[in-house]
């Protein structure tokens, strides 16, 4: 178990064939979800043909642009997450630095209630917020998916706390020194300094959004205002039978998701490793 | 002169860490708070999107009690947990301990069981439902190849659990790299003074591994208890796809993909019963958070608080 080395030949070489079975049972979906795109709905019935396709039907992608308005979902979507995620950013650093750096009365009592806002079920406070965003007439609007950003998520409060607090306190009190108050701190020392932790709270926000589900079903009551969730979700009702059409609207959902995660995956790691942590 | 000048820091500090958090005050008033009390308050009336609430003090829960659906579903989504709840934390402690173990493409080995979890769960709901397909889905096609006759998954009701269970158990990956994590914090010392006893690999799993990430395994059951017990969205998009709507109410065959939050959601948004949608909420409320006490309490007496 340790770094050490495991015993025996076999000791070696079962582990990893193990390991490479479950890889492949977990890309298996993701495999379907390509080859099934690129086929014709017979040929997705046809339990004598494998997973290789026979022809190549890459019209079946441009076929998802003809019957779904794809780039108004995307377009949607992408507004939606990216105020998301300025609001994160906006608002969640001055927070997390607050509850790290600033020694002030009722800071361990705030954080107490953040973190037990995490245990709160979201279909407790469904109802009500879905009475409240009906009264101030915004129902049918993104706004009900924007606005709570911009006042900080509890999640992403504490994965950047916890990133703060990992940066010495010496490299404050330098700046402070020099008759810098808490907020030129902030901007000079430790913004600059958390930028990893900002990064990762940027991806989670993004990927979350970008893959909602429940709070476009609530708010967008209309196809204008579809995100790719709910446009996936009502080509699907709409088509039950197409498999080829659906894959490949899957796959042109999921494709965004994948390319975000090669590229920002290890922040993504890190920022999930901390977060399980400390609990 | 210098204790004034420490209050007056002290004052400012106050001030300021105040100051510094107070959007997230202003918004945990407007939306958590303030929707909590009303959630309570609503439970107790009859109202709907288009109608007032008007009190009538305990009708909702003794309606509940009363609704078969109400028990269909909250057996639904006992069952779910229990059987999602131990059965995805073992699927990710085996991922976690063999990602510890091999060594070669450790990091694109992690990658893989880890993205499944990134997936919007409409698009990966839908992949899923072409493996559970009762004649062309890849899952029988396999269980055939094994000479097993295959299942029609998820409209068979005894089966439809273990079909969600799957579903879960590919999505396991956040779990599977946080244990990793702790894995990675078990101090190296107690494997090399394990080693030097003679201890095998078993051995050393057992009792330096376990008790070493026991802390993250408790908050992790906790985590997959509260997810367990508000497994809506799959639910809500295979029923979909079973009947076309979900305005008649129906989910699944007698009703086996029920799960207590779509009812729930139906309750509130297609049969207009808020009120009744509300009790629901608290009602879950508390079996989660009496569960997750007894838990935290009982994993006390065996786990080093670290």
């Amino acid at each position: 178990m340790g770094d050490k080395k495991v015993t025996g030949r076999a000791g070696r070489i079962i582990p990893f064939i193990l390991i490479t079975i479950l890889a492949l049972i977990y890309l298996f979906p993701i495999i379907l979800m390509f080859s099934t795109s690129v086929r014709t709905n017979d040929e997705v019935f046809n339990t004598s043909l494998g997973l290789w396709p026979q022809e190549w039907h890459f019209e079946n992608y441009t076929n998802v642009f003809n019957v779904m308005p794809y780039w108004q979902y995307f377009g949607n979507t992408m507004f939606v997450t990216l105020m998301n995620v300025l609001g994160t950013v906006v608002c969640t650093p001055l927070i997390a630095y607050s509850l790290s750096k600033i020694q002030w009365r009722g800071r361990n009592v705030l954080f107490a209630i953040i973190m037990s806002t995490l245990m709160i079920p979201y279909t407790v406070t469904m109802v009500p917020m879905y009475k409240m965003w009906t009264k101030v007439g915004l129902t049918g609007t993104f706004w009900p998916l924007i606005i709570p950003a911009f006042f900080g998520y509890p999640f992403y409060i504490v994965i950047l706390r916890q990133f703060m607090l990992t940066i010495p306190d010496e490299l404050m009190e330098a700046a402070e020194i020099d008759g810098a108050n808490s907020l030129k701190v902030f901007i000079s020392v430790i913004l600059p300094l958390s930028k990893p932790g900002i990064a990762t709270i940027v991806i989670f926000s993004f990927m979350s959004t970008f893959s909602d589900f429940l709070g476009p079903l609530l708010y967008a009551n209309s196809s204008a205002h579809y995100t790719l969730s709910l446009g996936l979700y009502s080509y699907m009702n709409e088509h039950t039978v197409d498999w080829v059409g659906m894959m490949a609207a899957t796959a042109l959902f999921m494709i965004p998701i994948m390319i975000v995660f090669i590229f920002c995956q290890k922040y993504l790691m890190d920022g999930i490793s901390t977060s399980g942590l400390k609990g | 002169m210098k204790k004034t000048k420490m209050t007056n820091r002290e004052k400012r500090n106050n001030k300021n860490g105040f100051l510094f958090v107070l959007p997230w005050i202003i918004g945990f008033l407007l939306f958590s708070l303030y929707p909590i009390i009303m959630s309570a308050y609503y439970s107790f009336t009859n109202f709907s999107a288009i109608k007032d609430p008007e009190w009538v003090g305990l009708d909702n829960y003794a309606y509940l009690l009363k609704d078969n659906l109400f028990w269909t579903s909250l057996k639904n989504t006992l069952v779910y947990v229990a059987l999602s709840v131990p059965i995805t934390i073992i699927v990710s402690l085996i991922l976690a301990v063999l990602l510890k173990i091999v060594k070669v493409g450790k990091s694109f080995f992690r990658s893989v069981f880890y993205m499944p979890a990134i997936f919007p769960v409409v698009a990966s709901t839908i992949v899923w439902l072409l493996i559970f397909d009762p004649i062309s889905g890849y899952l029988n096609r396999a269980l055939r190849m094994i000479g097993l006759t295959g299942e029609n998954w998820l409209g068979n009701p005894p089966y439809t659990k273990p079909a969600l269970v799957l579903m879960t158990c590919w999505g396991v990956g956040t779990t599977v790299v946080i244990i990793l994590a702790a894995m990675g914090d078990v101090s190296n010392e107690l494997y090399e003074a394990a080693e030097i006893d003679g201890a095998n690999t078993f051995k050393q799993f057992w009792y330096i591994t376990m008790p070493g990430i026991a802390h993250v395994l408790v908050y992790q059951v906790v985590l997959a208890i509260i997810d367990g017990f508000q497994y809506f969205t799959q639910v809500y998009i295979l029923c979909s796809a079973q009947s076309g709507n979900l305005s008649s109410g129906s989910a699944g065959t007698q009703n086996s993909l029920l799960m207590y939050p779509l009812y729930l959601f139906q309750n509130a948004f297609t049969r207009l019963k808020m009120g009744v949608a509300s009790s629901m909420a608290w009602i879950l409320f508390i079996i989660v958070f009496v569960l997750t006490l007894i838990l935290l309490k009982v994993s006390d007496r065996f786990v080093d608080v670290k």
